[in-house]
């Protein structure tokens, strides 16, 4: 007559992981003044808005670890964000033999299962982080491209009312925020 | 008449089929089934494959653009006017290798709607006859809507060329033109003898641009979008390189056309992306964004040639040259180039991997 064993196995993951995602886009500076004179007021709004200055890039870095950085010189815009989290799975499981022979086999077949399982559930979870992590900058990324675009758009008005200032004397500025037109009246 | 085996009757209706002397649908059950191949061919099948192929493809560069008058360089100076014929009175030889015969029985002898049952077609060494004949089947499986796989995994097609000009989307869908592309001596054969060949082909590859644009709309992974627009990418900074060494930029007017008549209607950004599944990290999809304005972005290369061309007098050497450059730039034009540029820079801000479900595709493309 035969007897069962019964082989039980546990197993734990433990691992640190870290996901991260980010996009990236340009800014356009039109020619107005010289380079130079066109990325110290386009960082002179981007300091208006938070960021600060480090030689040629800004950088804010915001509550949810958002971190937007801005090469001035290069006029690339680069929003990332990551997150980590410490990971720590276990998972049981238990099996029947009939020969004590065996015994050491199964438990490492049961061990293999396990191992595998917890290896799925590792990179669920991580893909969960990574999805949460996603949807947090897709969040954020239409605020932050009007506010850009803003910086932008005021850099370049700043440098037109200087490139007229130096035409000649100017007489009258109107600007219509709603439009965003700028007329500059010089005399030459 | 002549009599032939089965194998050998199957063979040069493919043949006929890729030089348009049968339809498509003809050949569409004979390519998607495998038949068994006799391993070589009777002289009277010989003398017909070579009428085939001496024939046909000569008709066939005439019915895909070489019949439409038009203007293209001899020399900086010299600009010809007239049928493809007219403007080369000189006959030109084009010479189809054994390659050629290798890839007629591939076609037969494989099941190529199975793709995991056909074994690559192999070939490096291309003769400019090789690349017309990979080129019109790469046209024979689109029109047969075959799967592009047993295409896309052969190295003889890789390596051409004229495939990569006229297929981006096909052979790197799955994986994109490495950056060296295929070899160096099958790109110089084609932008020095093969310039005929360039030249009928110009109106085939605008429509087929066109239809890689079209197409663009039903890709929905990244990861795809990717691979296409990199290889259209790769490909055309390859082909304007040698072009612009050996002066020959009226040869790229195919991407003005193309791009003329896809922003014609001033499509949306959404044309291009609307298919793209909102799935995957953002970056992913900020990339195939990117990916899907590679023709859009292209058009500054030709944009460029345009500039200079703008500034050469009447009295300079050149003066023929840029003049016809100025001419095929107007299939675009400047209104055209700046809605491209509008393009390129939506399809890379920043929110732009959201996804705009407000704006929908409002006018449709027409050919």
């Amino acid at each position: 007559m035969s007897r069962a064993y019964r082989i039980a196995v546990s197993e734990t993951l433990r691992r640190h992981v870290k996901v991260d995602d980010g996009v990236q886009t340009s800014v356009e500076l039109l020619p107005i003044l010289p380079a130079d004179r066109m990325c110290d007021l386009l960082a002179a709004e981007l300091e208006e808005l938070g960021f600060e200055r480090d030689g040629n890039t800004a950088t804010r870095v915001e509550e949810d670890g958002t971190e937007v950085t801005v090469d001035l010189e290069q006029g690339t815009v680069t929003v990332r964000l990551s997150a980590e989290a410490d990971l720590e799975l276990s998972r049981k499981g238990s099996g029947s033999v009939y020969d004590r022979r065996q015994a050491k086999n199964a438990q490492k077949q049961l061990r293999e299962r396990l191992q595998g399982e917890l290896e799925r559930q590792a990179d669920a979870r991580t893909e969960e982080l990574r999805q949460e992590v996603t949807e947090k900058l897709e969040r954020k990324l239409k605020d932050l491209q009007q506010e850009i675009d803003g910086a932008v758009n005021r850099s370049s008005a700043g440098a037109l009312k200087e490139k007229a200032a130096s035409l000649g004397e100017i007489e009258e500025i109107s600007e219509d925020a709603e439009t965003g037109s700028l007329t500059i009246r010089v005399r030459v | 008449m002549n009599r032939v085996a089965q194998s050998e009757f199957d063979l040069l209706t493919v043949a006929k089929a890729l030089t348009g002397g049968v339809s498509a649908g003809a050949v569409e059950p004979l390519l998607r089934t495998p038949h068994t191949m006799a391993p070589q061919l009777g002289p009277t099948s010989i003398g017909l494959l070579k009428q085939i192929l001496g024939r046909g493809a000569i008709l066939e560069l005439g019915r895909r653009g070489g019949w439409r008058p038009c203007s293209h360089l001899r020399s900086l100076e010299e600009v010809p006017t007239g049928r493809l014929w007219e403007r080369h009175p000189q006959p030109v030889s084009v010479h189809f290798s054994a390659l050629t015969m290798k890839l007629l029985q591939w076609l037969v002898a494989s099941p190529l709607s199975v793709p995991s049952e056909c074994k690559p077609l192999k070939g490096k060494k291309l003769t400019l006859g090789d690349q017309l004949a990979l080129y019109l089947s790469c046209d024979l499986a689109t029109r047969c809507e075959l799967p592009p796989g047993p295409f896309a995994d052969s190295p003889a097609f890789r390596h051409a060329p004229l495939c990569w000009l006229g297929f981006p989307e096909l052979l790197g869908r799955k994986k994109p033109m490495p950056k060296d592309g295929p070899p160096a001596q099958a790109w110089e054969v084609l932008v020095t003898e093969g310039v005929v060949l360039l030249e009928a082909l110009q109106q085939d590859l605008a429509r087929r641009w066109v239809q890689i644009e079209r197409g663009k709309r039903g890709v929905v992974k990244p990861q795809v979008m990717i691979a296409i627009g990199e290889s259209q990418g790769a490909v055309l900074a390859r082909m304007a390189e040698l072009l612009e060494h050996h002066d020959r930029r009226d040869l790229m007017s195919f991407v003005v056309e193309a791009a003329g008549r896809v922003l014609r209607y001033r499509p949306e950004a959404t044309w291009w992306i609307g298919g793209i599944a909102q799935v995957g990290t953002l970056s992913e999809r900020q990339q195939a964004f990117r990916a899907a304005g590679a023709l859009l972005e292209a058009v500054a290369i030709p944009g460029r040639w345009v500039e200079q061309a703008q500034g050469v007098r009447f009295f300079d050497d050149d003066y023929g040259a840029s003049q016809l450059l100025l001419k095929q730039w107007e299939q675009l034009g400047p209104e055209g180039m700046a809605h491209a540029h509008q393009l390129v820079q939506r399809l890379q801000k920043l929110d732009a991997a959201l996804g705009d479900q407000q704006t929908k595709p409002t006018e449709e493309v027409t050919q």
